[in-house]
């Protein structure tokens, strides 16, 4: 992109002194061919690109060096969005992953923090216990009415509505680890606040779905 | 409800884009623009019908996008400003056949633009047959030749 030339710079003598010598050469040059006699020199208001000028057209040069000063703004603040879409700032990207647990490490979460409107998304729940044991997770009234659950796995050996939340249970591996994988499509626009549970541990993700 | 605000909140987020992108990049359309302009449609497209797509959706879509653009040019007849900030003005570029470099430099202008403007709308071959040129509002370069007689 082209940048920013000194915006009303006041010529200096250097510049004043070249500025003369290419109007002088501009005189003996540029002449057009089929104008007779010798052209009249430039006077110092027509040296100065940004003057405004009357005709042909009265312009408004100074309103359209603003105009142009905002695209280049304008053209800085989206090389910023991109340089955040990357970063994960509008969901997937390292901004965006986050890894929550519980104080005891015994419930983790690994969701994304932002997300996007109608743009699925995963969970990972992961409970700690003793090896093979059964596991019980719930999840919040308000992580259901914000997302559409797609999917479930695996699934579960049972499941149950528990205050407006879902309760799944499960069975641990031999290493005492139950994880639950669920693929959900953000349907409100906003933050959302879900707590899950496990053994009365539990996890608090905060989550901001984009329009 | 929310197909209006779609259509309003897409019209307004590519009128800025395309403020930002300065008139002469979309202006005159070469292949690869009309290329680029048909992706723009089709990443728009999603977004503005959202999952539904019934009729009625894509007939509020159309007329929110048309009373917006009517009413956006009522708005500019009616504030000259406003006119101005979104069309911009038109500039000369070109002086008694001497280019205005530091204009054509914040304009993203180059000297080969105006020459390529003079040869197709006038059949100009150098600068100093120009008497001057203007950058128009649409983002075409007017000649206006010094007078044979």
């Amino acid at each position: 992109m082209t940048h920013v030339a000194p915006a009303g710079q006041k010529p200096k003598t250097v510049v004043g002194l070249i500025k003369q010598q290419d109007a002088q050469a501009t005189a003996m040059t540029d002449a057009p061919p089929d104008t007779p006699g010798p052209r009249t020199q430039p006077d110092d208001a027509q040296q100065d690109d940004f003057a405004p000028r009357h005709y042909p057209i009265a312009d408004q040069i100074v309103r359209q060096r603003r105009i142009w000063k905002h695209e280049r703004i304008g053209f800085v603040v989206l090389l910023a969005f991109i340089a955040l879409a990357l970063s994960g700032l509008f969901a997937s990207g390292p901004l965006s992953r986050h890894i929550g647990s519980s104080p005891q490490q015994r419930l983790t979460v690994e969701y994304e923090r932002f997300l996007r409107n109608g743009a699925s998304s995963r969970i990972v729940l992961v409970a700690r216990t003793s090896p093979s044991a059964r596991a019980t997770l719930r999840i919040d009234q308000a992580f259901l009415r914000a997302h559409v659950v797609e999917s479930l796995q695996p699934q579960p050996l049972s499941a149950r509505s528990h205050e407006g939340g879902l309760e799944l249970a499960g069975q641990a591996d031999e290493r005492g680890e139950f994880s639950l994988y669920l693929t959900i499509r953000p349907d409100g626009i906003g933050l959302v606040r879900s707590t899950a549970w496990f053994e009365g541990d539990s996890v608090v993700f905060t989550q901001f779905i984009y329009p | 409800m929310d197909a209006v605000l779609r259509a309003t909140a897409i019209y307004l987020a590519l009128l800025a884009l395309f403020k930002i992108a300065g008139r002469r990049t979309l202006a005159d359309i070469s292949n690869f623009d009309l290329l680029l302009l048909l992706i723009i449609g089709e990443a728009t497209q999603q977004a503005l019908l959202g999952d539904d797509f019934s009729l009625t959706n894509a007939l509020i879509v159309i007329v929110t996008l048309i009373v917006i653009d009517v009413g956006l040019s009522f708005v500019k007849l009616r504030f000259a400003r406003i006119d101005m900030l979104i069309e911009g003005t038109s500039t000369l570029i070109v002086e008694d056949g001497r280019p205005l470099k530091k204009r054509l430099r914040e304009a993203r202008l180059r000297e080969e633009d105006i020459l390529l403007a003079a040869r197709q709308s006038q059949g100009l071959e150098q600068m100093r047959q120009i008497k001057y040129a203007i950058l128009e509002k649409n983002g075409k370069i007017s000649i206006i030749p010094y007078s044979s007689g």
